[in-house]
């Protein structure tokens, strides 16, 4: 645990939502016999080190479906997160979009907000010095991203909820 | 002759049109996103489903309903039916048919509760059956792999108005009624139910009523000629002369569980509200 701690603080960051693979899938919102299908592509919420300790998520560091389960059975929730000021909006190696945040003031207490390719550039609805606001939904399922006017930018799940998002043929 | 002639000639294009095959709208199927709003309802729905399940105690198969179509009209709210199993790795996940694209055919899936309820998280609450414990522990074993009964019950023809006492079309509510029939037999100690057939023999054995719904004349002729998925050829004559038709609804599998004393309990699970957010018209 400790190799695996400082190897993740050697990568200064810290995933607290991942999705299973693939993040795009057709047909997650199902309008039964629809001519249209519904493609659902989810965020992720990577945070650094400092910023998941300040929060106490510490134990999200391993944020696979199964890890984010607590010890009791139950599954981690969305906890609250300090407002964050966007610093840079950037394509993704993968082809998808990232959006860079930072607590103001505290260069450490950083995250990104990812999406896989094939979202529909929800990047766009960022700007570069907004401060934007990520509170956990009422179930804690996740958080939805505001800004300054609470305006609904993005929704990111938790590992445990994003793990609840997949389709296949059976 | 001419007046012979003449209404057989303003008939025409009907009869023309009888004539073609109903495949106007086969396979045209426009991706879109779901808002941001739709996406936090369908994971709290989601979320919350999950919670409801795993507090549950010893259950790891249930029904479950969500909406779809709007069939409020015929005084329903959920139109369409799946099997969740709380999978090794703890999550639950749906297994359920699709007819995507408004095409003639359909495909078997296995989803994760999110992608199950979708946009209908938005407007409307989740029913979950819970099946008594024999029916629970028939319904596991057959959707466990290799699960070749689940799979062999399925019709890849498509219908959304399939009637429930044929086997030329299957719908997804039928799909989860025949699984189920196949498990009730076997809690029963019946004889194996291994094709489509012995299935709907066993549900009208065991008084299985399906729903009736009234479609006029106009929605049939439409359907016959505009739209893939929907037929009622399958139907008996009495049916299609009244438009009175015989459909597996989520209403009427409940109903029966309930009839055959087989639902141990039921959970709603309530949609969370998104502004804008209906059911498409049926």
């Amino acid at each position: 645990m400790r190799l695996c701690l400082r190897t993740t603080t050697l990568a200064s960051l810290l995933a607290v939502s991942t999705s299973f693979a693939p993040l795009a899938h057709a047909g997650a919102a199902p309008q039964l016999n629809s001519s249209q299908v519904s493609v659902l592509v989810t965020a992720s919420l990577v945070l650094s080190i400092p910023l998941a300790m300040s929060m106490g998520l510490a134990r999200a560091s391993e944020a696979t479906g199964e890890a984010s389960r607590r010890s009791d059975g139950k599954r981690e929730k969305a906890g609250p997160l300090p407002p964050m000021e966007v610093k840079a909006i950037e394509p993704a190696a993968d082809g998808g979009h990232a959006v860079r945040l930072q607590v103001p003031d505290a260069p450490d207490q950083h995250a990104t907000l990812q999406w896989p390719q094939g979202a529909p550039a929800p990047a766009s609805r960022f700007e570069i010095g907004d401060v934007v606001y990520l509170d956990p939904t009422d179930t804690g399922a996740g958080w939805n991203v505001k800004d300054d006017d609470g305006q609904l930018l993005a929704f990111v799940p938790t590992a445990a909820a994003a793990a609840d998002n997949g389709s296949q043929a059976w | 002759m001419e007046r012979l002639i003449r209404p057989l000639l303003s008939a025409l294009p009907l009869l023309l049109a009888m004539a073609l095959p109903a495949h106007a709208q086969s396979g045209i199927c426009k991706e879109r996103y779901p808002t941001v709003a739709a996406e936090a309802a369908m994971f709290d729905v989601a979320w919350t489903a999950s919670e409801r399940l795993d507090a549950l105690d010893d259950v790891d198969v249930v029904l479950a309903a969500r909406g779809g179509q709007d069939l409020s009209r015929y005084g329903l709210r959920h139109s369409h039916l799946a099997l969740l199993m709380r999978g090794d790795d703890g999550h639950w996940r749906a297994f359920h048919l699709l007819n995507r694209c408004r095409t003639d055919s359909s495909r078997l899936y296995r989803e994760g509760l999110v992608n199950f309820i979708g946009e209908t998280g938005g407007h409307t609450d989740l029913r979950i059956g819970v099946p008594n414990a024999a029916t629970r522990a028939a319904l596991k074993a057959m959707l466990t792999e290799p699960a070749i009964q689940a799979r062999v019950l399925h019709e890849p023809r498509y219908n959304v108005v399939a009637y429930p006492f044929a086997t030329e079309f299957q719908n997804s509510n039928q799909w989860v009624l025949e699984v189920l029939a196949a498990a009730l037999a076997q809690v029963d100690g019946d004889r194996p139910i291994v094709n489509r057939s012995q299935a709907q023999q066993w549900l009208q054995a065991h008084g299985y009523l399906p729903s009736k719904l009234h479609l006029g004349l106009g929605k049939r002729l439409g359907a016959r000629l505009f739209v893939a998925n929907a037929t009622t050829t399958d139907h008996p004559a009495g049916e299609r002369i009244s438009g009175n038709y015989s459909v597996v609804t989520v209403e009427s599998v409940f109903d029966f569980l309930r009839q055959q004393d087989r639902l141990q309990r039921e959970l709603s699970i309530p949609h969370v509200p998104v502004e804008g957010a209906q059911p498409p018209a049926l």
